[in-house]
């Protein structure tokens, strides 16, 4: 397993985040719980995203970003931290309080005739950190199904995933969906899944809008292609952001 | 027809997988052979190679998907399978905790999360690994299901691909 607490800490990095990243590490999920509930009784929810949570996330995501070797446990356990602590020790309106809530609607699931879905789970976990409300539409997605939901549900970016290149190529037929609707504007579509990081051409070959490194990143990449959608429905000079890569 | 076998495993690290089949290909077509890759969209590099004149590939995500035809692998997929085939019966454990990083409190978690049942494919060519089978399940806590698979839908998935080969040096 990958040892991520054998590298130079970053300037600031505290015991709590020291022993989470620690926890990360050896995929304990229990303890992880444990010391962030401690943590949070001693210091108070509300701090516990900002002060502990989101600088072991970006550490471990810049590792990510840089290829190093993380196993399928490790990010297993980061989002179930994320998301224990989400569903456990933080409350929505303590959520909604913190500085980077947005409360923005989001759409997310996997195209038509993929079923691979632990990144999809991983992506709507980190979106809801960061204050997204998250709809997940699961598994093998068409695509008028995403832009109907994101229609109902006022969100302007959709989330799609696909883990090969078969599956990724079923997402043009959600592209031309939006397309055919006169909805490019108004919906971005950011793409994901492992054929996206290891082969970034295809983002355009799809017609996605932006792609993230990883599913921590995802939360970025949403916020760049809601400003851009947001920017598309102005009147003028606004042009929307094309071909992001975060 | 010549059939050269490559290493499971290189799944694992589809660019040594590219790496290999690059060689392979090539070695082939450079002696005049056509090829045809019995394989599912195992790593990035397959759109380059089946789109290499005298190459295809068996149409399918991957090799359960292919062995069992599109409509029934993707309802036993909405059923939460999660599908093992002899070969991989037997490097469950390598699998799970070498190459995933997982325990068995993690691999339960993990498991239960994303599928609902174990469906071991049983094509009848080698003796179901019974004991390997059903340790894989207990490890991750999801009941197992047999289900015998005649060759035929990959019989006819290579006679596809076949049909489609090209001439050697020509573009598909």
């Amino acid at each position: 397993m990958a040892n991520l607490t054998n590298r130079e800490m970053p300037e600031g990095f505290v015991e709590i985040q020291m022993a989470l990243l620690d926890a990360i590490e050896r995929a304990d999920r229990t303890s992880a719980q444990a010391m962030l509930r401690t943590w949070a009784a001693a210091h108070g929810p509300e701090r516990l995203l900002a002060e502990v949570i989101e600088p072991v996330l970006a550490w471990i995501g810049e590792g990510w970003r840089r290829h190093e070797s993380f196993t399928i446990a490790q990010g297993y356990i980061a989002a179930k931290v994320i998301e224990d602590a989400l569903d456990q020790i933080i409350t929505p309106s303590q959520l909604r309080s913190s500085e980077n809530a947005t409360g923005r609607p989001a759409v997310i699931g996997n195209i038509e005739g993929d079923f691979h879905s632990l990144g999809r789970r991983m992506v709507g976990i980190f979106l809801r950190a960061n204050g997204w409300n998250v709809h997940d539409l699961g598994n093998d997605v068409p695509g008028s199904l995403f832009v109907e939901t994101a229609l109902q549900t006022g969100a302007r970016v959709i989330g799609v995933s696909a883990m090969t290149l078969t599956t990724a190529h079923e997402i043009r037929k959600l592209r031309s969906e939006i397309d055919n609707r006169k909805l490019a504007g108004r919906l971005k579509l950011a793409v994901g899944g492992a054929v996206f990081v290891v082969c970034p051409d295809i983002v355009d070959q799809v017609g996605g809008d932006g792609t993230a490194a990883s599913a921590l990143h995802a939360p970025r990449l949403f916020d760049v292609l809601w400003e851009a959608s947001v920017s598309a429905a102005r009147p003028a000079g606004l042009s929307a952001a094309q071909g992001v890569l975060l | 027809m010549r059939v050269v076998i490559v290493s499971s495993m290189l799944h694992m690290r589809p660019d040594r997988l590219a790496a290999q089949l690059h060689s392979l290909v090539s070695r082939e077509r450079r002696d005049g052979r056509r090829v045809v890759l019995a394989f599912g969209d195992c790593c990035s590099a397959m759109s380059s190679l089946e789109n290499l004149g005298g190459v295809t590939r068996t149409s399918g995500t991957n090799c359960c998907e292919i062995l069992l035809g599109r409509d029934i692998y993707r309802r036993l997929s909405h059923q939460g399978a999660f599908f093992i085939c002899p070969e991989w019966a037997v490097r469950w454990r390598t699998m799970f905790e070498t190459e995933l990083g997982l325990d068995t409190k993690v691999a339960k978690a993990f498991m239960q999360e994303l599928h609902r049942k174990i469906v071991y494919l049983d094509t009848g060519v080698v003796p179901e690994p019974t004991a390997a089978v059903n340790d894989c399940a207990d490890y991750c806590g999801l009941p197992v299901e047999r289900l015998p698979v005649s060759l035929d839908t990959l019989h006819s998935a290579i006679e596809d691909a076949i049909s489609r080969l090209t001439p050697a040096g020509v573009q598909a």
